[in-house]
């Protein structure tokens, strides 16, 4: 295995508080390793989206840091549970929308926005109305928003939660792809572990009430091929999150 | 697309033709004095007679009722897309717009003749005031029920306040303006009649208001119902006109729905 990358985000001891008192996270540490794919797992309530959120500057701690690698904050992109695709644009014009904001001109937004879709196998779909196309290739056009502006940081908010196993995997395999041709950083959230086993060369583990991290492993798979959900070795791995979970259920059962 | 069109007017045409076959069945039982109620076929003769002064006169109104309309439309937006971009300002105006609203425009007619004049600008200004209220509280509403989510997109993308407004928020309250734009095009003709009635003078240029007012004066009650109907054919117009400017503009909208 290759030395472990410099990390691009540091997260030192951060707690957040919201307005009506919710401890949303609680002296949460991680760090997230540059050109990697890190996932956040845990249950719902496991501060994990507020993690996420921070990273990409919607939220901000109100104890600890988030600290960047140079000090500026990485361009980062985000893609949500939902796939937030305008109605009345076409597909193509969605895609391009984060270059419309930034005033990149007409033509060459175009061709970027096309050169993505059919990296996430929509070229044919440009035209269409986001109402025309299934949830999996709805979700493929909100990640191709997302990548349009070449980010060094991907933020993903379980981008495939709300669709069907099967999709769902062949999603997470595009993903994989699109990771290994762009080498940007990942960091996603996800509530699956068998996903999160699969995608993350590190997997953060996170509990609720309040949030905090309860663990880490660094799956060490040779590649990351479909078979591979069939290994033991991937069982393995995802029987060790499974226990990490656990625990800290049982921790937290015991505190009460 | 033509045949469902027909298919849509099929029905009401049936309906106003049997309205239409009991009014004058009824009047032949009841005899009513020509004053009271004229036949059908009364009426008929007295558009055909007076038609060169009556479609002239219809097209003033529609003409009034179309600048206030316009007027009221862009004020509309615009004003709904302030009170929707501030919650202070809201807060403070809403209540205020609600409470105009309530005043009738019947009440304030005579002060439109004193501040635009005898006329054909005080037509204009009463069909503003009138269709103005619906566009705005239409736009408001529409543009508050933004989806946060795409509002949250639009702020990661680090879009600029205008950007906000013309790429997202005007587009998504589009169904909601055309709607009110809709009702306020049927409004603008009561408006822009009601402006006639206090502010118009007859003459060589006199819109539909004035001639109804003139007809009943002599008496003419046929005359009267074939104005009433000629003004009801103009609003009728301009709101089939903007329908149908609606439904272009939100083809999209139902593309994507389906």
């Amino acid at each position: 295995m290759a030395a472990p990358a410099p990390p691009l985000i540091e997260v030192t001891d951060v707690g957040r508080t919201f307005a009506d008192g919710t401890r949303a996270l609680a002296g949460a540490s991680l760090m997230v390793p540059a050109g990697a794919i890190t996932a956040l797992v845990g249950p719902s309530g496991c501060g994990k989206t507020t993690l996420l959120r921070m990273m990409g500057g919607l939220d901000a701690p109100t104890s600890g840091a988030v600290r960047f690698a140079g000090g500026a904050r990485p361009r980062a992109a985000f893609a949500f549970q939902e796939p937030r695709l305008l109605p009345w644009r076409s597909v193509v014009s969605n895609v391009a929308l984060p270059l419309e904001l930034a005033g990149v001109p007409r033509g060459e937004r175009r061709a970027r926005a096309e050169r993505i879709l059919d990296r996430v196998q929509l070229a044919g779909a440009g035209r269409k109305l986001p109402g025309q196309l299934s949830g999996g290739m709805r979700m493929r056009a909100s990640i191709a928003r997302a990548l349009v502006t070449e980010p060094e940081l991907l933020l993903l908010d379980e981008p495939f939660g709300a669709l069907d196993e099967i999709t769902r995997q062949a999603l997470d395999d595009l993903l994989l792809a699109l990771w290994g041709e762009f080498g940007m950083t990942v960091v996603v959230v996800t509530h699956s572990i068998v996903e999160a086993a699969y995608l993350g060369r590190q997997v953060v583990v996170m509990a609720p009430a309040p949030g905090r991290v309860v663990g880490c492993i660094k799956p060490g798979f040779a590649s990351r091929t479909p078979a591979l959900r069939a290994t033991p070795e991937f069982a393995a791995s995802t029987a060790s999150l499974l226990q990490m979970l656990a625990q800290s259920m049982v921790r937290e059962k015991g505190a009460a | 697309m033509i045949a469902r069109l027909l298919r849509a007017a099929l029905p009401p045409a049936i309906v106003v033709i049997a309205l239409v076959a009991a009014w004058d069945i009824a009047v032949r039982l009841m005899q009513p004095s020509e004053y009271l109620v004229p036949a059908p076929l009364a009426v008929a003769r007295a558009f055909l007679e007076q038609r060169a002064e009556l479609v002239p006169a219809a097209l003033r109104t529609a003409g009034s009722a179309a600048a206030g309309f316009a007027i009221a439309a862009a004020a509309g937006v615009l004003a709904g897309s302030v009170l929707a971009a501030s919650r202070f300002l809201m807060r403070g105006l809403y209540p205020l717009a609600t409470l105009l609203q309530m005043v009738p425009l019947v009440a304030i007619a005579p002060i439109l003749v004193i501040w635009c004049g005898y006329g054909p600008r005080t037509s204009v200004a009463s069909a503003a005031i009138v269709s103005v209220f619906p566009v705005l509280a239409a736009t408001l509403d529409g543009m508050r029920s933004t989806d946060p989510g795409l509002a949250e997109l639009f702020g990661v993308c680090r879009a600029s306040r205008l950007q906000r407004w013309w790429k997202l928020e005007l587009p998504w309250a589009l169904p909601s303006i055309v709607t009110g734009l809709r009702i306020a095009a049927g409004l603008s003709v009561i408006g822009a009649i009601v402006g006639e009635f206090v502010g118009a003078f007859a003459g060589d240029a006199s819109p539909i208001g004035i001639i109804i007012l003139s007809a009943m004066r002599e008496n003419r009650t046929d005359l009267v119902f074939a104005s009433v109907a000629l003004a009801a054919a103009a609003g009728f117009a301009l709101f089939g006109l903007v329908s149908l400017l609606g439904w272009a503009l939100l083809r999209r909208w139902h593309a994507s729905a389906g």
